[in-house]
C-alpha cells in the first residue's frame, strides 16, 4: 500500500507512477473533511466514487440537463452504471431514448470531471490499495493518465481566455452553418445551438466535461462560428446570472462535494469595491467554503470560469499540511490494532457476560 | 466442510437423539423432574352438566366390580410377595393378566411399575432371580407401555439379563407408535431445539463477526462524520456489540443479526436465519406453553392414549372430567363412546357416540361405532344396514370389513361374511390374525374382539386449542424473562423486522464507500488459529456463515444431553444404559473430526486471501 501528501505539485507523478507500472488498485484521496476514490485498472482510470454523490445519480443528472427526460425516483438506490442503463431504457412514458455510446459517454465526461476538478492547493492524504478492482466493465471508461494531466494543464492556461470570451450571461448563436470538419465536441455544440443560448444554458444542456465545453467553445469562437453577445443590463444583473451560474455548475458537477439544495449565495464586498460572490456551504459533512468569483466583477480572473476553491473553514491561511488529528483520523481507519482491539474486547466481553448475568434468564428451561 | 460430514452419521444421529429426547424427558417426569400430570378428582367431585350426562354419573356395576376384582388381586399378590410366596405371586399375576384381557386393557402400567420396584429392591439385595421374576410380572401386566419396557431394559441390563436389547428396542418403537407418546416428544422437545439452534447461531454469530470485524467497522465509519469517523467507529461498534450481553441471548442475537448485515459483502443469511429464530422464539413460546398445559390435563393424556387403541383402567373416568370442561370435544366423546362399550355399557356408550356423531358430521367413526353397539345388543340387521351406509360412504378399512364380516356371520349370511373376511385379511393380516385370536378366547359378540377405529388426531388436536389460564402468565412469564416482554406477539414482530431489513438492505453500496477502510486487514495468527481449530470456526472464517450456523447447531444439539440443560433433557444420557461412553467417545469423535476437517478443507490460498 502507498501513502503519502498529495498536492498539486506531486499529483502529476504519483498518477504517472500508477500508470507506468499498470497497477490495479484504488486511490483513496482523503481531505479533512471526506474522502474520495479513483479507481484504476491496469494503470488507468476507470471510476470515481464519491460517498457523497454517487455516480449513478450525477450520470442521471447530466442526462437529465440534457433533455433525456425526468430523473429515475431510485436512482441513488442503484449500484452500477449498467443498472442505470437498464432502468432509462425500461422506463414508461415519452423519454428519448439512451443509446450505450451515449451513455459511455456521459460516464466519460463525468469521471473526467471529478478528476479535473479536484483541488490539490491544499495537500491530501492518499493511500493506493492494490487490489482487483471491482468496477462495471461494461460502461465505465479506461482513461489515461497522461490525458489527464495534459487536459488538467490546458484547462488552466486557456481558462483565463475563455472566460474574456465567454462571460457569464453571454447569449451564444451560430454565425454560420458549419461545413468546417467539425470535432466530436464541437459537433455536440453546434446541435445544442439551435437557437442563441446564454453559457449557463448551453453548458448545463451539454454533457461534456468542462474541459471539453471548453475546448470546443474557444474553437468555434476561434473559427468565427459564434456570435458572442454580452447584454449590456447583465453588468447590472450580474449577481443574478452569477447565481444562474453557480446553479449550473452545480448541476454540471463542478462542486465536487457540495449538496446543492445546501447553497446560498450572498454578496461579499471586496477592497476595492467591486461586487464579488460567495457561495457558502453549509454541508455537515463538508464545512468548506466554496469561493466562487464573477469574473465580469472582477476584471482580472486567473482561473477558469468561476475559481473554485475548497478551504477548510477556520483553517484558512494555517498552512498546506493537515492537523496531527485529521491524520490520526485517517491512520485510525487503516490501522489493524482497532479491529484487534474489538475483536478482543468482544470476545472477552462474551466469556465474562455470558457467564456472569445469563444465568438469570437461562433459569426455568 | 459440510459435504464431508456424511450425512448418513449426522441425521441418524439426530433422530436418535429426538428420540432419546422426548423419552428422556418422560423419564424425568416420571422420577418427579416435573410435577406429573394431576390425579382425576374423585366421582364425587363431579356433577353431571346437562340432561345429555346423566348416564355418565355413578359407577357402573361392572366396572366397579372388575376394578374391586382387580384390587382384590393386587392386594392378594402383595400379601403373597410378603410371605415370599413366588408362586402364588405368579398365579395373582397370571389372574390380573387374565382380567385385564377380558376388559380389553392393554396396560396395567400402575401395577407393573410397582412390580417393577420390586424387581430393583431384589436387585438392590443381589437377589438376581427374583429381579429377573419380577421384571418377567411386570412386563406381563404391561406388554406395550414403552416407559414400562424402557424401565425394565435398565433392570434387565442390571440384573444381567441378555434381553436388554430386545427390550429397549421394543419400548422406543412402541413409543413411535403412541400418539400420546408422540405429541408429547414433539411439544418437550421444543425448547432443547430452540436452544441448541439459538446457542448454534450464536456461536457462528460471534466467530463471524470477530472475522468481520474490520468491514464491520469499515461499514459503520460511513454513518459518521468524515472528520471524527475513524475515532468513534470502532468505539461505537464494540458498544454495540457488546451491550445486546447484558440484555440475553434473544436480544444478542437480534443486534448481532443485524451487525452481521453490515459485515457481508454480498448478503449472507445468518441475518436471515437470526431474524427467523427470534421470531420463532415469539411463535414457539405459546405453542410450548400451551402444549405443556394441555398434555398435564389427565384427560387429555388419557384421549390422546385411548385414540392411540391404547386402554388402561380409569380412563372413564378421566375422559368424564375432561370432557366436564370441553363439552364440545367430539374426540373427547367419541374416546368415551369406545371406552363404555369396551366397558360393556352400550346404552351410555351409544349416547355418547350419538353426541360425538352430532359434533363431527363428517367422520364416520362413531357412527361405526354406533352400527357395532347395535350388533352387540343383538341388532345385527340394523347394524348391517348401518355398515352398508357407511361402506357406501366409502368406509373401507380392515377393521371395518372385519366388524361387517362378524355381523354378517352373526346374519348367518357366510357367503358375505366370508368376502368382508378375506378383504380385511388382503388389507391387514396382522390385525386381523390379532382380533381372530381374542374372538376365539372371548366369544364372537365381545367389544373387546372388536376393531374400533382411532380417534381422528386433527379432532384430537383441536381441543389443544382451548385455552389453558395457567399457561397464559407462564406465556407472559417466559416472555418477560428472554426478551423484557409480556406477549410473545412482539418477539415475532422483532424476528419479523429483521428479516424485512435482510431482504430490503442493500449492501453493495454502502461497501463501496467503505471498501478502502482496512483493506489490508488480517486477523492475528493466533486469533485466526484459534478459530480455525474451533469446529465450524473456519467456516465463519471462509464467509459461509450459515454453514458455520447449523453445524454450530448440532454440536450444542449433541451437547445438550451431556450437560443436561435444559430440563427436558436430564436423565436423557441415562437411558443410553451402557451406552453413556459410547454417546460421549462419538460426540467427541464428532467434535473433533469437524475440527480437523474444517482446519485442512481450505486451502492456503483460501487462508491468504483472508
Amino acid at each position: 500500500m502507498l501513502t503519502g501528501m498529495l498536492n498539486s505539485e506531486n499529483l502529476s507523478s504519483v498518477l504517472r507512477g500508477i500508470s507506468q507500472k499498470r497497477q490495479n488498485g484504488l486511490m483513496e484521496i482523503s481531505f479533512p473533511d471526506g474522502a474520495v476514490t479513483v479507481v484504476f485498472s491496469a494503470g488507468k482510470v476507470v471510476d470515481f466514487i464519491d460517498p457523497v454523490s454517487p455516480g449513478c445519480s450525477e450520470v442521471m443528472r447530466r442526462l437529465s440537463n440534457a433533455g433525456y427526460g425526468e430523473e429515475i425516483d431510485d436512482v441513488g438506490e442503484m449500484e452500477t452504471y449498467s443498472d442505470l442503463f437498464r432502468a432509462l431504457n425500461n422506463r414508461s412514458g415519452e423519454h428519448r431514448l439512451v443509446d450505450e455510446e451515449t451513455f459511455k459517454k456521459v460516464i466519460r465526461h463525468r469521471i473526467l470531471d471529478r478528476l479535473y476538478m479536484l483541488n490539490l492547493d491544499h495537500s491530501a492524504i492518499y493511500s493506493f490499495k492494490i487490489q482487483m478492482p471491482e468496477y462495471d466493465r461494461d460502461f465505465s471508461p479506461a482513461i489515461s493518465v497522461g490525458q489527464i494531466l495534459l487536459d488538467r494543464v490546458a484547462l488552466e492556461t486557456d481558462g483565463e481566455r475563455f472566460v474574456k470570451r465567454f462571460k457569464p450571461g453571454c447569449m451564444i448563436a451560430l454565425s454560420t452553418s458549419g461545413g468546417d470538419a467539425l470535432s466530436e465536441e464541437e459537433q455536440a455544440v453546434f446541435a445544442a445551438l439551435d437557437k442563441p443560448r446564454t453559457l449557463e444554458e448551453l453548458r448545463s444542456r451539454l454533457i461534456l466535461s468542462c474541459y471539453h465545453f471548453q475546448s470546443a467553445l474557444l474553437s468555434l469562437f476561434d473559427r468565427a462560428a459564434l456570435d458572442v453577445n454580452f447584454p449590456e443590463s447583465a453588468t447590472n444583473q450580474a449577481s443574478e446570472l452569477s447565481c444562474e451560474l453557480v446553479n449550473a455548475l452545480e448541476e454540471s458537477t463542478e462542486r465536487p462535494y457540495i449538496a446543492s439544495d445546501q447553497l446560498k449565495v450572498e454578496p461579499e464586498f471586496e477592497p476595492n469595491g467591486q461586487p464579488q460572490e460567495t457561495a457558502r456551504q453549509d454541508d455537515p459533512l463538508t464545512s468548506r467554503v466554496l469561493h466562487v468569483t464573477s469574473p465580469a466583477a472582477s476584471g482580472a480572473p486567473k482561473s477558469v470560469g468561476p475559481v473554485v476553491n475548497l478551504t477548510d473553514e477556520g483553517e484558512e491561511g494555517e498552512g498546506l499540511a493537515p492537523s496531527f488529528l485529521t491524520i490520526l483520523n485517517v491512520k485510525l481507519l487503516n490501522s489493524n490494532a482497532v479491529p484487534n482491539t474489538s475483536v478482543i474486547l468482544l470476545l472477552a466481553a462474551a466469556v465474562v457476560v455470558a457467564v456472569g448475568t445469563w444465568g438469570k434468564y437461562l433459569k426455568g428451561f | 466442510m459440510v459435504q464431508l460430514m456424511p450425512k448418513a452419521i449426522v441425521l441418524p444421529l439426530i433422530s436418535l437423539f429426538l428420540i432419546l429426547l422426548s423419552l428422556g424427558r418422560l423419564d424425568a417426569q416420571e422420577q418427579g423432574a416435573e410435577p406429573a400430570v394431576q390425579a382425576p378428582p374423585s366421582a364425587s367431585e363431579l356433577a353431571p352438566a346437562d340432561s345429555a350426562e346423566s348416564y355418565i354419573s355413578g359407577y357402573r356395576d361392572r366396572y366397579v366390580e372388575s376394578e374391586t376384582e382387580m384390587k382384590q388381586l393386587w392386594i392378594s399378590l402383595l400379601g403373597a410377595r410378603e410371605e415370599r410366596d413366588l408362586r402364588k405371586v405368579n398365579e395373582t399375576a397370571f389372574a390380573l393378566e387374565e382380567i385385564r384381557t377380558q376388559l380389553g386393557y392393554d396396560n396395567l402400567e400402575n401395577y407393573s411399575n410397582e412390580l417393577l420396584a420390586f424387581a430393583q429392591k431384589e436387585l438392590d439385595s443381589q437377589n438376581r432371580e427374583g429381579a429377573a421374576f419380577y421384571l418377567r410380572k411386570a412386563l406381563q401386566l404391561s406388554p406395550s407401555s414403552p416407559m414400562l419396557l424402557l424401565h425394565a431394559a435398565r433392570v434387565a441390563d442390571k440384573s444381567g439379563g441378555s434381553e436388554f436389547n430386545g427390550l429397549y428396542l421394543k419400548g422406543l418403537l412402541q413409543g413411535v407408535r403412541q400418539r400420546h407418546t408422540l405429541v408429547a416428544s414433539s411439544i418437550r422437545v421444543i425448547y432443547p431445539l430452540m436452544w441448541a439452534l439459538t446457542l448454534g447461531f450464536l456461536a457462528a454469530a460471534i466467530m463471524y463477526l470477530s472475522s468481520s470485524m474490520a468491514r464491520i467497522i469499515g461499514v459503520a465509519s460511513t454513518f459518521a462524520p468524515g472528520r471524527i469517523r475513524g475515532f468513534v467507529a470502532a468505539p461505537a461498534v464494540s458498544l454495540l456489540l457488546i451491550a445486546p450481553l447484558f440484555y440475553g441471548p434473544i436480544w444478542c442475537m437480534a443486534v448481532w443479526s443485524i451487525a452481521a448485515l453490515l459485515a457481508t459483502r454480498d448478503k449472507q443469511w445468518l441475518t436471515f436465519w437470526g431474524g427467523a429464530l427470534v421470531c420463532l422464539w415469539g411463535l414457539v413460546i405459546p405453542i410450548r406453553e400451551h402444549g405443556a398445559a394441555w398434555l398435564g390435563d389427565h384427560g387429555v393424556d388419557t384421549l390422546l392414549r385411548v385414540s392411540s387403541g391404547v386402554f388402561q383402567p380409569g380412563d372413564e373416568e378421566s375422559l368424564r372430567v375432561m370432557l366436564k370442561q370441553n363439552q364440545g370435544s367430539g374426540a373427547g366423546w367419541l374416546a368415551l363412546g369406545e371406552v363404555l362399550m369396551r366397558s360393556g355399557q352400550y346404552e351410555h356408550a351409544h349416547q355418547a357416540l350419538d353426541r360425538a356423531s352430532r359434533l363431527m358430521p363428517s367422520h364416520s367413526e362413531p357412527r361405526h361405532l354406533l352400527a357395532l353397539i347395535s350388533f352387540l345388543t343383538g341388532r345385527s340387521a340394523e347394524a348391517a344396514d348401518q355398515m352398508k351406509q357407511l361402506e357406501s360412504e366409502g368406509l373401507g378399512s380392515a377393521g371395518f370389513y372385519f366388524n361387517y364380516s362378524k355381523v354378517q356371520f352373526d346374519l348367518l349370511d357366510t357367503a358375505a361374511s366370508r368376502e368382508l373376511y378375506d378383504r380385511a385379511n388382503s388389507i391387514d393380516r396382522e390385525l386381523v390374525q390379532n382380533l381372530q385370536l381374542k374372538e376365539e378366547k372371548l366369544g364372537l359378540a365381545n367389544p373387546v374382539t372388536l376393531a374400533l377405529d382411532r380417534v381422528p388426531f386433527t379432532a384430537v388436536l383441536r381441543s389443544a386449542l382451548v385455552s389453558k389460564t395457567n399457561s397464559e402468565s407462564q406465556i407472559a412469564a417466559r416472555c418477560m424473562n428472554l426478551m423484557g416482554f409480556k406477549r410473545p406477539l412482539y418477539i415475532s414482530l422483532l424476528g419479523a423486522a429483521i428479516m424485512l431489513m435482510f431482504i430490503t438492505f442493500s449492501t453493495k453500496r454502502r461497501l463501496s464507500r467503505s471498501s478502502s477502510y482496512f483493506s489490508e486487514y488480517r486477523l492475528p495468527p493466533l486469533l485466526y488459529g484459534t478459530l480455525r481449530l474451533i469446529p465450524a470456526g473456519s467456516l465463519a472464517l471462509n464467509d459461509r456463515p450459515s454453514r458455520c450456523f447449523l453445524l454450530c447447531a448440532v454440536i450444542s444439539l449433541l451437547t445438550l444431553p451431556l450437560i443436561e440443560w435444559p430440563v427436558e433433557t436430564q436423565n436423557l444420557i441415562h437411558l443410553l444404559r451402557g451406552f453413556e461412553l459410547h454417546y460421549t467417545f462419538v460426540f467427541w469423535f464428532f467434535v473433533l473430526a469437524c475440527s480437523y476437517l474444517g482446519f485442512n478443507s481450505f486451502s492456503s490460498e483460501d487462508a491468504e486471501q483472508r
